[in-house]
Formats: structure tokens, C-alpha cells, sequence
């Protein structure tokens, strides 16, 4: 009896040895096949309220999961989302304090230094080399080795580093009434005096005609739409200045920064801008409903104007920045240096090259299937993928193909991403009135936007570059957070108030108060 | 009531248990129990007030940098004017929300009770309940440049007032709407106390000849100073507040020089961009006055008015 009990034991020890042995041999897929088993790798995003899904989806059952399982036999899971990018990146900072991340998701550059110090990221090198199609490959590449350099440490790589839009979301295009300017008879403003000029007719000559004291000349949308005003006036907020003689000095507190300053409490004193323009949360709606005539805003600003195409008919004029003068014309846009969307994989996640396959996916429906990037009714259904590796500035590239096919009427070279946009351009050219086609017209079409930002930023690279582009340095992390606050306040009270010398003690603080280190790090991290 | 209390009294003594106290003792532990795990336990964790915490490294591996901390809040330009900000804000609340409480309360208690009385009652008491939140949203919106009281302001040929952006009446708004949620229902406590006066003492002091001032002077104003000193007390405990989560939602960058209080402002450097060792240095030191405020507020009522809680 115990020989035989002896033997049994023996032979389910063995049974189960090789079965562990089989189950080992099925941690990774074979490059470029679907994983035997369904494997569950979990992840966090964004997720916007005003995101459609149709027939009873949701984010975790949609088109693109289902894509993802039949394909990959990969299933998502979102751990939680969170409605804005503010709130997104405020639970990613709880989860980096407590060491719950899920699978894979997207870190800021602040984020993924924190992570990587503390140990919390797999190591990608394998898995990128062995499991990244050539197509995600050369969209890392596209721009050259700074999004791979960004996230590589010891030469082992621990994010892949989404290359920025920056180029084209930087520039402001100056936007101006038509109606208006004719109105006044004035011609558009190549230079800042200029601009306040036409401002000014809008605010008091009555453009509008209709007798009544409404209207004001240009719109700002709160105190994040005042850098347009700022470049225009050739002071950049938050860059680093390459000085000239071997130094770098932060741009804020700079001189140009302090007429800018000046110059802006002015045109707020005469009532060039809106009283509360800080506060309010109707400035787009002046411009839709004929209380503003001009804004300096990004390229796709037409969106928020479609409002006041459909209900009043407005037309827009569309220029680059004015400049200080004349020579300057137009004037140059900051451009931040860095990245902000590191994509990472958790140390403990079985399947690190699940978020490699997922990116995979993405670049291939990108780029060949349009049915997985809009729905018939304009439902932007490339919103539900999980993982996304953009190439950089995507938007100015299909601009430049939709052209090409709108003048020569021939669709074969338009890339799949662009078709869309194709589309609604077309129903414009063709007289169709739809507002979102006007919109999108304004946006890609030949004299559009894009138009403005190719030939006076893009090509020439009319730009003002911030010098430093490396991870954040000791001193930002510790004093970054109390230094832009007192900026933002400083400046917000010098442009309602008017008392400059607040601008000096400014200067004075911003220094004492971690400024001076972060200076010296940053020289010290540029000469090297 | 009152023999109950005495005799628990006279039983209690020299025995940790008797019949009566075992169910209160078990009554209070939930509530004690509550306040050992979230008031006790996390003032283990001030410890990172003294440290260069970074949450990967937790508190045992964050370096120790003693008072550094506290030397870099300190020097802060927007400290010292947010301190001078929170005692304007909070004494004015404190002060007015009394005065007004106390008044309201000797008014109702001279109305004759009825249906309207009480629903007058209903009705002011019901804002303490609403979230900032709400009562913040919409005030936000009422007193905003072109909201309700601004088009009403411009109807009768007056410039309109732009209340939440005028830093030197910010402060006034920020009081005035917290008068107007709070001071209902602070009368609560006042009223109650003003119902246990013996109605006797009205009549007599009527048929004295005493007139309706003389008679809340001499005979409810006293019955509820008790009461009035030991609200005292408690507010003076809470005087470096001076309301958060109202001047979050209501405060935007024009108005920070007179309404930006400490906390608010420690939120903006300390949370939002995780400098929690900051935060906490500035909890400690909060603490540390209103410690001090209380001990020394309740010691001057002790010594002045006889009064004990304890």
C-alpha cells in the first residue's frame, strides 16, 4: 500500500513539474502572432465626457478592444479614468506615492523621472528590439534619436517617448473679423502698435454698427492666452534664452518681459481687452456672438468658431503674429524643449511587450484603416485605443497631402489619417454650408491656418527655441511649483494694476527663492 | 435628567464599570475609536515636516533635513501676506458671525412662536447644509461681472462692480456670503440656551417696568453668555482657517493678495505639485498657534469669568 501511494506521489510530482515547464515556455509570444492566450494587461487614461460611444460600448468594450482581442488575444483593462489631462496627471502622482501602476500607461517627464529613481519601470530594451514593427520603429526615428535618447538610461530603454506637436501647437495665428477691418478700413497689423491701433478702432469705432457700446477689440482667453501677446511683443514665458556669450538665463525675467508687461496694462486700462478676461468663461462666446473682433490663438481655433460661422455668417482673416517691428516680421514663437508623454511599463507586469504589440496595432490602423479612425458621423474613433505613438505633428503633414489632392484631384497619395479631413473640405469646396466643414476648410484647406503656420513658422523654423531640453533638474522639481506661481500672480497683477516695479522685486525674489540654483544647474547642464 | 446624572455620578466614582457606564463607555468607542485613526494616528506622520520627503523613498528612507523646511516656508513672499490675509478673513468672520448669531437669536426668541417663525427658522438654517461647492458655484455666478447683481447694478445706470476680481473687495465678499450661509445656523446653540430661560423672569422684570432692551439685556443676554464664551473659545482655536474650501472655489489669480489665505496658498505650492514635507511644515506650525490661541483663550475665560469647561 505505501509503495503504491509512494509511486503516485512521484507521479503527479513529475505530471506537474512538466506542466509548469510547458506554461513557462508560453511567457512570450512569437513576434508578429497573436499570444496562444488571451492575456489581460491593465492601464489608465484620460477619458473626455464628451467621448461618443455607439450601441452600448463603453471604454472597456469598443471597436478597438475588440480589435485588440481578435488580433492580439490582448485584453485592456482600465483600472480608472479620469475626465482632464489636470486630474489624470494628479491620480498618476498618488499612484507613483503609493507603487500601484497598472500594467503600462503614460507618464509626464517629472513622472517617469520619479518612477525611474524609485525603481518601478521594466526594462524595454528586449522587447522593443524583438517585438516593435518596422513602422513603429521608423516613427520613433522620424525626427532622429531625441525621443529614444529621452527615454533611454545606461543604455537600457525605459519609456517610449512620444515626440512632441509642439511646432504646430506653439504658434499663435492672429484672427481678424473681416467684416470689421473693412469696417474701419484699416489694414491688417504687421507690427504691435499696429495692433492696438485696429484694436482700439474695434473697441470705439463701432465696427459692428449698430450704435451701441459693445464691443471690444482683442479676445484673450484668460491667462493662458497672453503668451501670444507675449512672443508678439518678443518676450517668451518659461524658456531658457541662449544669451549669446555662453549663458542661459530664464525668459521671464528678462527686460522684454517687463514692457510686455507694460503694454498689456495699458491696452488692459484702455479697454482693449475684456475686464474680467481672466476670469471668464464666455470669451470664446464673444467672439461667436460679435462682442470681440480679433484673438491671437493656436491653428485650430476654427472650431471653436464654428458657433458664430453658423449663426451670424462671420468670416475670418487669418495672419501670423505682429512684431515689435516692422524688420521682425512676424514675430517668432516660443518653443518648449522636452517631452511630455513618456509611455511606460510596470516592473511586475508579466507581459512587457503587450504595450509594444497594442502600439504596433496602432501605427498599422493608423496608417491603413480609416473605418478604425472615424465613424461616418465624424465620432473620432482612434480616441479608444489604450496605447498611441503619433508621428509628430501629424496635423501640418495631412494639411500638406489634403492640398496636394484638393488642386490636383487625385485622392491615391492622400495618407488614411487624412481622409476625413479630406472629406469635409471637399463638401465645402462643393457648397455644402455645414459648419464643421467650414471649420475643417479653415484648418486644412489651402489658404487656412496651416497655410499661416507653414510659410511663417514652420518653414523659415521661425522659432525661439528653450535651450533646455533634459529632465527636470533638482532645484525644478523642489522650487518649480512656488516660482510659476509667484510669476503668474506677479504678472497677473502688473497687467490689472499697472505698478511695474513689482515686476523688479519680482526679478529679486525669483532669484533668492531657488531661481539662482535652477540657473546654475542649467548652465552648468547646457556647457557640459 | 438631572438625578440620572447624579447618580451615575455617585456610582461612578472608585469603579472603572458600573451597570449604567459599561453601555455609555460603549457608546463613546466608535467615536473614540474615530478619532484615535484619522486625528491621532496620521500626526505620526508630521514627521515629514522635518524631512525632504519623496513618497517612493516613504518615511523611513526620506532624508532628515530638521528645520530646513520650515526655514524655506517662512521666506516665502506670499506667506507673510496670506497670515495677514487668514487673521483679516477669520477674525471678521469670527467676530460678525457672533455678533450677527446672537442677534439673530434674541429676535427670534422675542417673535411669538407660530408656523412663521418656524419656517423662518427652516429656511436660514438650510445654506449651513449646501457644499461650497454650490453656495460657491453659485455665487460665482450671481456676483460675477455680467451675472445677476452686476445687470441689475447697470440697469439703474451704475458701473458695473466686478466682485471677484477686485482684490479690495474680495475679502467682503468672501465674509459676506459666509455670514449668509453661516449664521443661521449657528443660532441653533443660542436659541436652545434662550428656551431654558425661565419665562417667569420676563414677566416679572415686565411688571417692573423694564422695556423689551432692558429685558434682553439684563436677563437673556446673561443666560447665554456661557454659551457666547464658549463659542469664543472654540472659534479662537480656529482662527488660522479661515475657510478653505470657500476661498478655493470662489479665489482666482487677481485676487490673491487679499484673499489668498495659508492654506490655499500651501495648497497651490505643497499638493499640487506634491511638495507634501511643505505642507505639513505649515500644518505643524498652524497647530502650534492655534494651541497656544486656545490655551491661552481658555485660561483668560478661566481667570476672567469663571468659566470652565473641564
Amino acid at each position: 500500500m505505501r509503495k503504491i501511494l509512494a509511486i503516485l506521489l512521484v507521479l503527479t510530482l513529475l505530471a506537474g513539474t512538466t506542466a509548469a515547464l510547458a506554461a513557462t515556455d508560453e511567457t512570450f509570444a512569437t513576434p508578429g502572432e497573436r499570444y496562444a492566450e488571451t492575456v489581460t494587461v491593465s492601464t489608465v487614461r484620460i477619458l473626455s465626457p464628451n467621448l461618443v460611444f455607439k450601441d452600448g460600448d463603453d471604454i472597456n468594450n469598443n471597436l478597438w478592444t475588440r480589435y485588440y482581442l481578435d488580433e492580439e488575444n490582448i485584453k485592456v483593462e482600465y483600472r480608472w479614468t479620469q475626465p482632464t489631462s489636470e486630474a489624470y496627471e494628479q491620480r498618476v502622482d498618488l499612484s507613483l506615492t503609493t507603487g500601484d501602476l497598472p500594467d503600462f500607461m503614460r507618464l509626464t517627464a517629472t513622472q517617469y523621472e520619479d518612477a525611474l529613481a524609485a525603481g518601478l519601470l521594466a526594462d524595454l530594451t528586449e522587447v522593443y528590439e524583438t517585438y516593435a514593427s518596422p513602422a513603429l520603429k521608423e516613427r520613433m526615428t522620424l525626427t532622429g534619436d531625441g525621443p529614444i535618447n529621452a527615454g533611454t538610461l545606461d543604455g537600457k530603454l525605459y519609456a517610449l517617448v512620444q515626440e512632441t506637436d509642439n511646432h504646430t501647437n506653439y504658434p499663435g495665428i492672429l484672427f481678424i473679423r473681416k467684416d470689421w477691418r473693412e469696417a474701419v478700413d484699416m489694414e491688417a497689423p504687421t507690427t504691435v502698435d499696429e495692433l492696438i491701433e485696429l484694436a482700439r478702432a474695434f473697441s470705439e469705432q463701432d465696427p459692428d454698427g449698430n450704435g451701441a457700446d459693445d464691443t471690444y477689440g482683442l479676445m484673450v482667453d484668460q491667462y493662458v492666452g497672453l503668451r501670444y501677446l507675449m512672443n508678439c511683443m518678443g518676450a517668451y514665458q518659461g524658456c531658457w534664452l541662449d544669451m549669446g556669450d555662453g549663458t542661459y538665463e530664464y525668459s521671464s525675467i528678462q527686460p522684454e518681459m517687463r514692457s510686455a508687461l507694460e503694454t498689456l496694462h495699458t491696452m488692459y486700462a484702455d479697454g482693449l481687452l475684456k475686464t474680467d478676461f481672466l476670469t471668464s468663461t464666455s470669451n470664446w462666446a464673444d467672439v461667436n456672438s460679435g462682442k470681440a473682433g480679433m484673438f491671437i490663438n493656436s491653428y485650430t481655433s476654427p472650431l471653436s468658431l464654428m458657433d458664430g460661422y453658423e449663426q451670424s455668417g462671420i468670416e475670418w482673416e487669418m495672419y501670423p503674429m505682429p512684431a515689435l517691428t516692422e524688420e521682425s516680421y512676424p514675430a517668432a514663437s516660443q518653443l518648449p524643449n522636452g517631452y511630455d508623454s513618456y509611455w511606460v511599463v510596470n516592473k511586475d507586469c508579466e507581459h512587457p511587450e503587450a504595450m509594444i504589440k497594442l502600439m504596433n496595432v496602432f501605427v498599422d490602423l493608423q496608417t491603413n484603416r480609416s473605418d478604425y479612425l472615424h465613424d461616418t458621423d465624424g465620432t473620432p474613433l482612434y480616441e479608444y485605443n489604450a496605447v498611441s505613438m503619433n508621428t509628430p505633428d501629424n496635423n501640418y503633414i495631412n494639411y500638406l497631402s489634403i492640398v496636394e489632392a484638393l488642386e490636383s484631384g487625385d485622392t491615391s497619395a492622400l495618407a488614411v489619417q487624412a481622409v476625413q479631413a479630406y472629406d469635409y473640405c471637399q463638401a465645402y469646396l462643393s457648397g455644402s454650408g455645414n459648419r464643421n466643414d467650414w471649420a475643417y476648410y479653415m484648418i486644412f484647406g489651402p489658404e487656412s491656418s496651416c497655410t499661416v503656420l507653414g510659410e511663417y513658422y514652420i518653414d523659415p523654423d521661425n522659432y525661439v527655441q528653450s535651450a533646455w531640453g533634459g529632465a527636470p533638474t533638482p532645484g525644478m522639481i523642489s522650487y518649480s511649483a512656488s516660482l510659476n506661481s509667484l510669476e503668474e500672480e506677479t504678472f497677473i497683477q502688473i497687467i490689472v494694476g499697472g505698478d511695474l516695479t513689482a515686476f523688479d522685486s519680482f526679478v529679486n525674489s525669483w532669484y533668492s527663492l531657488g531661481g539662482e540654483t535652477i540657473t546654475q544647474e542649467v548652465n552648468a547642464g547646457l556647457s557640459a | 435628567m438631572r438625578n440620572v446624572a447624579l447618580q451615575v455620578k455617585k456610582e461612578g466614582r472608585g469603579k472603572l464599570r458600573s451597570r449604567g457606564q459599561g453601555a455609555l463607555h460603549l457608546m463613546l468607542l466608535p467615536s473614540v475609536l474615530l478619532l484615535l485613526i484619522f486625528s491621532y494616528a496620521p500626526m505620526l506622520g508630521l514627521v515629514m515636516a522635518f524631512q525632504n520627503f519623496v513618497p517612493a523613498k516613504g518615511f523611513f528612507g526620506s532624508d532628515w533635513v530638521a528645520w530646513a523646511n520650515f526655514e524655506y516656508v517662512f521666506n516665502l513672499p506670499g506667506l507673510w501676506s496670506a497670515i495677514g490675509n487668514t487673521l483679516v478673513i477669520s477674525l471678521s468672520k469670527i467676530i460678525l458671525g457672533q455678533v450677527l448669531a446672537i442677534l439673530l437669536a434674541l429676535m427670534l426668541n422675542e417673535m411669538r412662536k407660530n408656523a412663521f417663525t418656524k419656517s423662518i427658522q427652516t429656511v436660514i438654517y438650510l445654506p449651513h447644509f449646501l457644499s461650497w461647492v454650490i453656495v460657491g458655484g453659485i455665487f460665482l455666478d450671481v456676483l460675477s461681472y455680467d451675472g445677476v447683481v452686476n445687470q441689475i447694478l447697470q440697469a439703474l445706470g451704475k458701473e458695473p462692480i466686478y466682485f471677484m476680481g477686485n482684490a479690495s473687495i474680495f475679502p467682503a465678499v468672501v465674509v459676506g456670503t459666509h455670514l449668509w450661509k453661516e449664521v443661521g445656523f449657528a443660532t441653533i446653540i443660542y436659541l436652545a440656551a434662550l428656551t431654558n430661560v425661565d419665562p417667569g423672569l420676563y414677566e416679572s422684570a415686565a411688571m417692573d417696568g423694564a422695556s423689551r432692551f432692558r429685558r434682553i439685556w439684563h436677563i437673556s443676554l446673561p443666560a447665554i453668555l456661557p454659551i457666547i464664551i464658549l463659542v469664543s473659545v472654540l472659534n479662537i482655536g480656529t482662527v488660522l482657517d479661515g475657510g478653505f474650501e470657500q476661498i478655493l472655489i470662489m479665489y482666482n489669480p487677481m485676487v490673491y493678495s487679499t484673499g489668498d489665505i495659508i492654506d490655499t496658498y500651501i495648497y497651490r505650492i505643497g499638493i499640487e505639485q506634491t511638495q507634501y514635507s511643505i505642507a505639513a511644515a505649515v500644518g505643524i506650525a498652524k497647530s502650534a498657534v492655534s494651541l497656544l490661541l486656545v490655551s491661552s483663550s481658555y485660561y483668560a475665560a478661566h481667570r476672567f469669568a469663571g468659566y470652565r469647561i473641564f
